[in-house]
């Protein structure tokens, strides 16, 4: 039978033990008294009867008021020395029956900022002190140890009450590079409830312990991810527990950028890094060292204010082709966090940018084909483009090309439309400008690889561009460059795009001034497509043979297709390469690999299993910052590298008035170290009023008496 | 210790000159004094007619009365005659006490009084006797109106012994046995004790016709007590020993001081009792001063 009456024993830890030997001081008041009474002043005295019968009357409630002085003088010394031990809420014990158990769930944040460090003590060292602390005082209660990073998982897969192969656990837990995701401990933490529920009906009670540091992007989060944890919060005691420091120094690199994004060999990049000081203090005589590759290339010296953002700039001329790994790193840097300072970055340097200008009839790609690479005379361009017929698309290797153009295509074979949708999946771009061929009732699989639904209507009329404000980077170079044409470009015929509703969601570039899209982009696989409502020249396959714009000729045309070169480029497979630590790495693959590995960053090899046709290679396990090198049969195929997350750079926990309120406002405790996180409760607070209040009490108390009582 | 004529000095003795204890009552005499008697005699003040007795002194006939009415009745004078002044001083214990800042002990105090008194009675050619008491009458010395009789009396003081305690009531009921004959009553005494035997011996004396004069002698400190620390007080006349946090029960004790006066302010009052209060910080030739002109006003 399980008894419904239990004690419960608050059960409190002191951050600086030491300051407890001070509670002796308590018995000071105790002690003046005892001398004070030793050392009293002696008289004969004649009126003793009037004295005793005063004393009758008062004696009691003198007595009584002495008593109370001191409790109150001694109260005092207590809550100043118990404030100056920093108390924190340890957890709760439960001195109840054998058979009523408490579930314990211990969430513990892994996120790289709990790595932040002050006088060698760092908040991860913190909070699994805290822990270990509450593992420590479960007296046989189970317990669930939560690992909170990226994802949130139980460490030993069930409830366990053997107290010390938990405590093995969390010593053997690591730090992770990733940032921690409120939703995924949310549901970790709801999935252990449910299964304790299930499997221990003994256990009668739960208690949820959170150690974190409070990081913006771990707790900045919509009410609406978090419903399960809302709903626990009503009937499970939830403790959080801010583990941060006091005081704060921290210098980040929190960005790298190479321009421009297409970088050709012998080509002039600019290689930019964004430094961050969100310390308190000023560093001085930062280093900040570029290195391509292990060399170093560059050095610069970089003084940050606290709170300042500034950006180096780089200047180099890449002389090889290929990936090559930028590294930006900071020296002589005193802060508390060392994993941010130094970030990666991955470019593929290429020779020349090489496309396929595929005509579905005779001059369809003409026009394209010299927009993208004029003859001599005619300017230069790094682009090569080589223009096919539509009946040699299946015996090109697209894997030769950075993006492939469709012109006036309005016929694929089934094996035409594979090898187009595995050269887009595994990173390749496509551009397919529509005529009046290709109609609404083409193969399925092929309009599936398009951003848009067809419309078998032409619409004809009078239009022009509208360049939707020049939001899109493919239009943006036009801003402000009324000369170039692009809104003069007259347009009599086009098709009818409908922008197909996806995940990332597909864009819109360009539109007509009838409201319908001109130019759609959309991700497929590790790829980009872009469909175009009309021709990439004159010619068409209209039965008039009328051109449907002047796009193909007018002086805009050169530039938007650059930019949509460079844009399928980009946004392909290097864009792929560059994530950040926990965001998954996908690999163009050849399917004649037959071993696939991936060297981690601290250098240790892991076997991948071979994914299967047309997809790229997977691997979800980024979890450290650094560089990724994927090898295919024992030589090196491609280069990803993971960053931390620059939000988290920032050591500043998030505002209490920033978190829900729905998890505040419920059974929501904290440590005494919110107080130096400016969070609303604490213990430390809360015993130096006690100790002002006692203060104010002791005057007026001391006042009365010393009147009489008046 | 001091002696009485070490504290009696010259000036305040000079201070005293024209002062005279008067009887507010009538009080019988020998000789014939300042004082009211009641013996009618020779006097020239009438007081009343009376009836004609056989045996009467037929010069004493008011013929005018018998020629209007033809009834017999005699004038009747009152006699002047002297007055006798008993001295009753409290030697016991309590009366020794004197704090720190005091300029004598209560004891002193009532002594130089008492001295004092003795000596304008002396001086206004009346009797003074002098009776010193504890817990019962010690020494008595008679009522003399010689003018040397003071020594006497200040010898007794001075060779009183204070050791005993008090008992003012029975001390009061004795004295009224013993007094000879009706006379002042002036009753030196701080009256620490039982204050219904206290005031059931002044009634006593007052139903034996004396005219009592009660004058209370307290030290500074006892009306007042003025201590700020704990302090043990170690009690007189064999009272125990009482530790107290003297600021704390300050304001207790002064509510029991102030009923306890006013409890014998009150009897005397409706005993017709004169009660006067005489901190031992006011000189006594100022208070003495107070206290008879006060007293011939009344």
């Amino acid at each position: 039978m399980i008894s419904v009456e239990s004690i419960i024993v608050a059960a409190f830890e002191f951050l600086s033990m030491p300051m407890l030997g001070w509670l002796a001081a308590a018995a000071l008041p105790w002690l003046i008294h005892r001398i004070y009474r030793k050392q009293h002043h002696t008289t004969s005295w004649a009126a003793v009867e009037l004295l005793l019968a005063a004393m009758n009357s008062r004696s009691r409630r003198v007595h009584m008021q002495q008593w109370l002085l001191l409790a109150v003088r001694t109260m005092i010394l207590v809550c100043v020395v118990l404030a100056a031990a920093e108390p924190g809420l340890r957890g709760w014990t439960i001195d109840s029956e054998a058979t009523s158990r408490t579930h314990r769930v211990i969430v513990i944040d892994r996120s790289f900022s709990m790595g932040c460090a002050r006088d060698g003590v760092s908040r991860w060292d913190r909070a699994k002190a805290q822990a270990r602390q509450w593992i420590e005082n479960a007296n046989g209660d189970p317990i669930t140890l939560i690992a909170w990073g990226h994802q949130a998982e139980s460490v030993l897969g069930r409830p366990t009450f053997d107290a010390s192969v938990v405590l093995s656990a969390l010593e053997d837990l690591q730090l992770s590079d990733a940032t921690a995701d409120i939703r995924t401990a949310a549901r970790a933490v709801v999935q252990a409830i449910e299964r304790c529920e299930a499997e221990m009906p003994q256990v009668t009670q739960q208690h949820v312990m959170f150690y974190t540091d409070f990081c913006q992007p771990t707790w900045s989060f919509d009410e609406s991810q978090i419903k399960p944890l809302e709903a626990l919060g009503g009937r499970v005691p939830l403790t959080m527990v801010d583990v941060t420091e006091r005081g704060r120094q921290n210098m980040a690199v929190t960005a790298v950028r190479a321009e421009p994004e297409v970088i050709l060999r012998h080509g002039e990049a600019k290689i930019s890094a964004t430094l961050n000081n969100f310390g308190l203090r000023a560093n001085r005589r930062t280093r900040v060292n570029l290195q391509i590759d292990g060399r170093l290339i560059d050095e610069r010296s970089v003084e940050l204010t606290p709170g300042q953002q500034t950006t180096v700039n780089f200047s180099h001329r890449f002389i090889d082709e290929g990936q090559k790994l930028i590294v930006v790193s900071m020296s002589d840097v005193d802060d508390a966090l060392a994993i941010d300072d130094r970030r990666v970055s991955v470019v593929h340097v290429r020779p020349q940018l090489r496309v396929a200008c595929v005509a579905g009839f005779p001059h369809a790609a003409t026009d394209l084909a010299r927009a993208l690479a004029p003859s001599e005379g005619q300017g230069e361009s790094p682009v090569q483009a080589d223009v096919y017929s539509l009946s040699r698309l299946a015996e090109l290797e697209l894997s030769d090309f950075a993006a492939v153009f469709l012109c006036g295509a309005d016929r694929l074979t089934v094996r035409e439309i594979a090898t187009l949708r595995r050269y887009v999946q595994q990173g390749g771009g496509l551009a397919v400008f529509l005529d009046a061929g290709l109609s609404a009732d083409q193969n399925d699989q092929w309009l599936a690889l398009l951003p848009a639904d067809l419309d078998s209507e032409v619409v004809t009329g009078d239009f022009r561009f509208d360049a939707l404000d020049y939001t899109h980077p493919i239009v943006a170079p036009f801003r402000g460059q009324t000369q170039a044409g692009l809104l003069r470009v007259i347009v009599s015929r086009y098709r009818r795009l409908e922008i197909r509703e996806s995940d990332p969601p597909h864009e819109t570039v360009l539109r007509f001034d009838s409201g319908d899209p001109a130019l759609i982009v959309g991700r497929c696989g590790l790829g980009n497509v872009a469909v175009s409502a009309l021709p990439a020249s004159l010619a068409s396959q209209s039965s008039d043979s009328l051109p449907w714009s002047t796009f193909a000729v007018s002086p805009s045309f050169l530039p938007v297709v650059r930019e949509l070169t460079n844009y399928l480029v980009s946004r392909g497979r290097e864009h792929q390469t560059n994530l950040l630590v926990g965001e998954i790495a996908l690999v163009p693959w050849s399917s004649t690999t037959r071993k696939a590995e991936v060297r981690l960053p601290d250098g240790r090899t892991q076997p991948l299993p071979l994914p299967k046709s047309n997809e790229p290679l997977t691997f979800a396990h980024t979890n450290r910052a650094g560089s990724y090198t994927f090898l295919a049969d024992g030589s090196p195929v491609a280069h990803v590298v993971a960053n931390v997350d620059a939000r988290e750079c920032d050591p500043r926990p998030i505002e209490r008035t920033d978190l829900p309120t729905s998890v505040i406002g419920q059974r929501v405790s904290s440590s005494s170290r919110l107080t130096t996180s400016g969070q609303e409760f604490s213990f430390v607070r809360v015993l130096l009023a006690s100790a002002l209040v006692l203060l104010l009490v002791e005057i007026g108390l001391a006042w009365t008496l010393g009147r009489g009582w008046g | 210790m001091r002696t009485i004529s070490t504290n009696l000095d010259p000036e305040a003795i000079a201070k005293l000159q024209g002062l005279e204890l008067r009887s507010r009552r009538i009080v019988d005499g020998y000789l014939s004094g300042m004082h009211r008697s009641v013996y009618r005699g020779q006097s020239v003040e009438f007081t009343e007619h009376r009836e004609y007795a056989p045996g009467d002194d037929l010069r004493y006939v008011d013929w005018k009365v018998f020629g209007k009415s033809d009834k017999v009745y005699l004038k009747q004078f009152e006699a002047e005659t002297d007055l006798v002044c008993y001295l009753l001083l409290d030697v016991s214990e309590s009366m020794r006490y004197r704090a720190d800042a005091s300029p004598m002990s209560k004891l002193e105090y009532a002594q130089c009084l008492a001295a004092a008194v003795g000596s304008i009675v002396l001086k206004q050619r009346d009797s003074v006797g002098l009776t010193t008491c504890d817990d019962q009458l010690r020494d008595v010395v008679r009522a003399s109106s010689n003018p040397t009789h003071v020594r006497q009396l200040v010898q007794v003081m001075e060779q009183a012994e204070v050791t005993r305690r008090s008992a003012l009531g029975a001390v009061l009921d004795e004295l009224s046995q013993r007094l000879p004959r009706r006379g002042i009553v002036l009753v030196i005494s701080d009256l620490l004790g039982d204050v219904e035997s206290m005031l059931a011996g002044l009634k006593h004396l007052r139903y034996q016709r004396h005219d009592v004069l009660v004058l209370q002698t307290l030290d500074r400190a006892e009306l007042e007590f003025p201590f700020a620390r704990t302090t043990l007080f170690r009690g007189l006349e064999s009272m125990p020993e009482v530790m107290a946090e003297s600021r704390g029960i300050r304001q207790a004790y002064l509510r029991e001081l102030h009923q306890f006066l006013h409890r014998i302010k009150v009897g005397c009052q409706s005993l017709r009792v004169d009660y006067d209060l005489l901190p031992t910080d006011e000189p006594f030739d100022d208070a003495l001063r107070r206290v008879l002109t006060h007293r011939r006003v009344r």
